[in-house]
């Protein structure tokens, strides 16, 4: 059964890419091919914002339920995996900009919130690796992914909309319409469907993995990667 | 999954695209994004299975 669902959703990937390429039509006042980013640009902005609330929510559970340290590493996986997918989103949207507004940076108040998101999860990252003590670390970065809760929704779905933005309007926007062709709506959906279940597939593994580690049981990253545990070991 | 089962898919992906490109369905250098974009994924997909297969032996060794 779960190599059935793993298969699907290589499909729905192959669907996806498939649809993003061929069946969807270009979006007008869009530059050549530029409108097809959308498909992977916002589903990765979008799968990184589930991803640091998660963590947020595995934080709660960390500090107010039992302390138990698989919640402290789900969080720890999801806010490092969240980082991954936000550097991503910046990424392809400095590429589109480049296309569009004719610069890879403009200080687009998207732009700005996105950095200031990156900012503070980097800072989660780098304060886990500053505390040497276990149970200080996971209390402080528990409480500091928690606030995350309330600072992430401002900084992804507030702070863009305080000031004019050059940014293409948001799926759902100010009017409560959704304005898009139904061949590009549908393929947008299905990516961002495909892209959150991938992310939580990934986040299965990197906990587990990360839970390995802490077990101390005989784990090396050798291993992992594929080459003979032996051979990393002078 | 045999690492056959993948080059086999990427395979099929590639010569899917090469058909689709033929029938003049999508643009040349589109047709080559898609194959990439294809085969990435699948080599993504297959690495994930391997990791996953690996963590699982590690969980539980016997």
């Amino acid at each position: 059964m779960k190599k059935l669902m793993s298969w699907g959703l290589w499909l729905l990937g192959c669907l996806v890419i498939i649809g993003a390429f061929v069946w969807a039509p270009l979006a007008q006042s869009f530059l050549g091919q530029s409108s097809r980013i959308l498909f992977f640009h916002v589903p990765m902005a979008w799968t990184s914002f589930v991803a640091f609330i998660a963590a947020g929510i595995w934080s709660v559970r960390y500090l107010a339920f039992g302390r138990r340290v698989a919640d402290d590493l789900a969080a720890q996986a999801a806010v490092e995996l969240g980082l991954v997918l936000c550097v991503l989103a910046t990424v392809t949207g400095a590429m589109w900009a480049k296309t569009m507004w004719g610069e890879f940076w403009n200080w687009d108040p998207r732009q700005t919130s996105i950095t200031f998101a990156l900012l503070f999860y980097a800072a989660y990252v780098a304060l886990r690796q500053s505390l040497p003590d276990a149970e200080t670390r996971r209390r402080l970065s528990g409480a500091y992914a928690a606030l995350g809760l309330a600072v992430a929704p401002f900084l992804f779905f507030v702070a863009p909309r305080i000031v004019y933005s050059l940014h293409p309007q948001p799926v759902l926007n100010s009017s409560g319409k959704v304005e898009m062709e139904s061949r590009m709506f549908v393929v947008l959906m299905a990516s961002l469907f495909t892209f959150t279940v991938l992310f939580f597939w990934l986040h299965n593994l990197y906990r587990r993995a990360l839970q390995l580690f802490e077990d101390g049981a005989n784990l090396d990253r050798a291993t992992l990667e594929g080459s003979p545990t032996e051979r990393a070991r002078p | 999954m045999a690492l056959r089962t993948v080059w086999l898919l990427i395979a099929i992906l590639t010569l899917g695209t090469i058909a689709l490109q033929a029938s003049g369905k999508i643009s040349g250098s589109l047709g080559w994004v898609l194959a990439v974009n294809l085969v990435i994924w699948t080599g993504l997909f297959y690495f994930l299975l391997r990791i996953q297969s690996k963590i699982s032996s590690l969980e539980n060794p016997s």
